[in-house]
């Protein structure tokens, strides 16, 4: 290396960041040159002032100005509700159990309510007509809804028979 | 089923483990992005996103990891992308280090904590004027001399974090030191001084 360029390597030796055998040639490069140890001597000041630089005093506000940026906390869960939410999602199976026992605990229910609720229509609709028809029979032209049955234009919904209907509507 | 859409992203242990982090590296990360960036207003936004960048990190790395290095690494990254949105940095501030009698006097309340007898640091004089000549590099020299000197990074690493060949970092390491051996000559020993 000629010295210009062993020059432009003495930082790097400084920081013994070159091979060894660089670093040797600097080495020997050094032992004969003077103006290359200064220069070394220079660069080496510089680093100690630089690595001598003491931490400056960090502002008082810092966090106080990072705080508002991260959000405000999560309203903790009570702690045995977290532990079952936790459990459930540890468990899976326990979970989808859990999903159908609550379907089925709502659905039965309203299934089965709405069943009685059309059995009941339908007798109670089948009884009022029959007694109806039974009394009104007596007197035809008194009752306009017996009138109506009669001439067959009521267009009577009479629960239980429901494909009649749709058929009519088509 | 307890979890709202307006519920907050960090819980308050999170938050608390934030505020130690703040307080454990604070003053070292706000020190870094004040001589990179030679303003207390800058260093306090580059101190403040790196937090921030962390935080938002912190759920998904390592809890062993040497946070400390991440952290500088992340001030310089944004130091540099600070540079490349706008490269004339403000180096005109209140805080910036001057050299008149007054500027120097302030600089010295602050740092006096700092210079006790045993701490080998340089007096609050020398620091403003080894700041004035670190701020008044070209930043790429800045933040390579910066990375070895002050935070002791290998080549290699500066490489990797500013994203240039290690022939670079060795090239401006060098021509950032001669730099400012020329300009804090005059803080040399005696012997150095008077050699031209």
């Amino acid at each position: 290396m000629t010295h210009a360029r062993l020059q432009h390597q003495l930082s790097a030796y400084l920081d013994g960041e070159l091979t060894p055998a660089d670093a040797d040639e600097i080495r020997t490069h050094l032992v004969g040159c003077a103006a290359c140890r200064e220069t070394l001597s220079r660069l080496q000041h510089v680093k100690s002032l630089l690595q001598r630089l003491p931490e400056r005093p960090v502002p008082e506000e810092l966090w106080a100005t990072i705080r508002p940026r991260i959000g405000t906390p999560a309203t903790p869960v009570p702690a045995p509700l977290r532990e079952g939410v936790r459990a459930v999602f540890r468990r899976p199976a326990l979970a989808l159990a859990g999903a159908v026992l609550i379907v089925a605990l709502v659905a039965v229910p309203l299934i089965r309510g709405r069943i009685e609720r059309i059995r009941a229509g339908e007798i109670g609709a089948d009884f009022f007509v029959r007694e109806h028809a039974l009394l009104s029979s007596e007197d035809p032209f008194s009752d306009r809804a017996y009138l109506g049955l009669l001439v067959g234009d009521a267009n009577l919904a009479l629960a239980g028979t429901p494909r009649e209907e749709s058929r009519e509507e088509r | 089923m307890t979890r709202s859409k307006t519920s907050p992203r960090y819980s308050r242990d999170e938050i608390a483990a934030f505020e130690a982090l703040v307080a454990r590296y604070g003053q070292r990360v706000y020190t870094m992005a004040y001589r990179m960036a030679g303003n207390d207003a800058d260093a306090k936004d580059l101190a403040q996103e790196a937090f921030l960048r962390v935080f938002r990190a912190l759920r998904s790395i390592d809890p062993s990891s040497h946070l400390d290095s991440w952290l500088y690494r992340i001030v310089t990254n944004l130091f540099i992308d600070m540079l490349r949105r706008r490269p004339r940095v403000r180096i005109e501030s209140l805080d910036e280090p001057v050299r008149t009698q007054r500027g120097g006097d302030v600089v010295r309340e602050i740092a006096d904590d700092h210079a006790g007898p045993e701490a080998g640091v340089v007096d609050a004089q020398m620091e403003s004027e080894i700041q004035y000549a670190l701020v008044a590099l070209h930043p790429d020299l800045r933040a390579v001399v910066m990375l070895s000197d002050i935070e002791g990074y290998a080549y290699e690493e500066i490489a990797e974090t500013l994203g240039v060949p290690v022939g670079t970092v060795k090239s401006r390491l060098h021509r950032a030191r001669k730099t400012l051996q020329a300009r804090l000559g005059h803080l040399a020993p005696d012997r150095l001084r008077n050699i031209p």
